[in-house]
């Protein structure tokens, strides 16, 4: 949702942006950002049939994505644009054969393995061809290879979103500091990362600064290498949404996001993230 | 922030002032090497124990470890061996050693297509007295040596020539990312080493 909001937000202030949706055991970006549509009828194809055609049938990858991407927003007024590649034809049982089908150990640990050309090539197809100034990722909770494609070979800014119990925290600890390392050991540029307690809930009763103090200094305890130690000075925030939780939509398509919290703590995700005139432009 | 307030460059000691507590680190920088200290201690630190003052801030640790590396293999960068000294290792390795190159040359030089590279210390390894008295030493070390022969003379993988737009925008960096991940059997490297 915080991934769907951001890009709307984003077109509305005139910005090109590109989505790609790489939950793809989990894939929904395409509910979100075409709602109403039948997404069967807007593509045929997505990441999962881009990423058979190379692993699997051993395909001459294509010059072009238009087959793979669709447009989803276009705000004339402002030049704002949207593009999608979604995971796929979720609802077939093709997409569900072709994602099982894909051996992610022959794509990046086989000998002559070209998986990680492959997915910077993506990346770079999507500069080239689309033009985006945010790409948008949407990434699997949990450690899979295309999550870490996903966190460490493509970003540089990566948004953690984390809940409050100590098993999503223990996990998320060792995923931002094997970041750190990883980034760090193949000497690639460090990521900015954001760290965003989720599903915090608005009442005065919750002890929102003790909440975000504890965390935070769980995050920050010292690692067994000194070198990844995390040290976050600050921790965002998306609250909880009771009226979501009835019927998940969009909050900046709703109509009522100026009285939502959730929507001010997108906004301020957001502020971490673009440049302040994206959003106040002069 | 952290502050490097002192270090002793030789040895990788630094004195780290962090949220106004001082802590010492020491090589290999983990938790243990990470002790707290008194103003006096540093104090004592450089008046006796041949610390150098400094005063640099760094935004994280890791950016203050990596320069305490960079200032320890700096001091240290008379004592690399040549390569006639390690041409001379290769030849003298006790078969431990000897196993641990041939396992290099088949999991990290012959993958990545280093058929001249992997030739040049498989031929150094015929020469030591280790391997021609191990039977299982020798069949590994002809074995590898015939299969760098048949890989042939040119070492450079084609990845540049296939992915020629990664090249463009990334650089050659981008592509030798996939050795190093492939090497590594993660592309996120989760838990400790066993």
């Amino acid at each position: 949702m915080l991934l769907a909001n951001v890009a709307k937000y984003l077109c509305r202030f005139g910005q090109k942006v590109f989505a790609l949706d790489f939950d793809l055991e989990a894939p929904g970006l395409h509910y979100k950002l075409i709602p109403g549509e039948s997404p069967e009828a807007v593509s045929k194809l997505g990441a999962v049939d881009y990423i058979y055609s190379f692993a699997v049938e051993d395909r001459p990858r294509p010059e072009s994505l238009s087959e793979y991407v669709v447009e989803v927003e276009r705000n004339e007024n402002v030049g704002g644009l949207i593009h999608l590649m979604r995971a796929g034809n979720v609802p077939t049982a093709e997409y569900w054969r072709r994602l099982a089908r894909i051996n992610w150990h022959d794509v990046f640990y086989s000998d002559g393995a070209r998986g990680v050309p492959f997915f910077l090539e993506l990346k770079a197809k999507i500069e080239k061809e689309f033009s985006p100034d945010y790409l948008l990722i949407d990434s699997r909770t949990g450690i899979t290879e295309i999550g870490g494609v996903a966190t460490t070979i493509l970003p540089e800014v990566i948004v953690c979103l984390l809940l409050n119990n100590r098993e999503n925290l223990d996990g998320a600890r060792e995923v931002l500091r094997s970041i750190r390392r990883t980034r760090r050991q193949r000497n690639q540029p460090p990521a900015i990362i954001l760290p965003v307690v989720a599903r915090l809930p608005a009442s005065e009763e919750s002890n929102e600064a003790e909440v975000l103090e504890t965390v935070r200094d769980f995050l920050n305890e010292d690692a067994p290498e000194i070198e990844d130690n995390l040290s976050f000075s600050e921790l965002l925030v998306l609250h909880t949404e009771p009226r979501l939780e009835v019927k998940e939509t969009l909050l900046i398509d709703s109509g009522t996001s100026s009285d939502s919290l959730l929507f001010r703590d997108y906004i301020h995700v957001l502020a971490k993230v673009v440049p302040a005139q994206v959003l106040m432009p002069t | 922030m952290l502050r490097l307030r002192a270090a002793a460059w030789e040895d990788g000691y630094g004195v780290v002032e962090d949220g106004g507590a001082l802590f010492l680190v020491r090589p290999p920088y983990r938790k243990a090497n990470k002790v707290a200290i008194s103003e006096s201690d540093l104090e004592a630190a450089v008046s006796k124990h041949g610390f150098t003052a400094t005063d640099q801030t760094f935004a994280s640790w890791a950016a203050l470890i990596e320069h305490l590396r960079r200032r320890f293999l700096d001091e240290r960068k008379g004592q690399v061996p040549d390569s006639d000294r390690i041409k001379k290792l290769v030849e003298r390795a006790p078969t431990d050693v000897v196993a641990s190159y041939l396992d290099r040359i088949e999991v990290e030089l012959l993958p990545r297509r280093q058929w001249r590279a992997a030739n040049g210390v498989l031929a150094h390894l015929l020469r030591n007295p280790a391997v021609r008295q191990d039977t299982n030493l020798l069949d590994r070390v002809s074995a590898l040596l015939e299969r760098t022969e048949l890989g042939g003379d040119v070492d450079a993988p084609p990845l540049a020539e296939d992915f020629p737009l990664v090249e463009e925008l990334y650089g050659r960096v981008a592509l030798e990312l996939g050795d190093r991940i492939r090497r590594e059997g993660q592309v996120l490297p989760m838990g400790s080493a066993a």
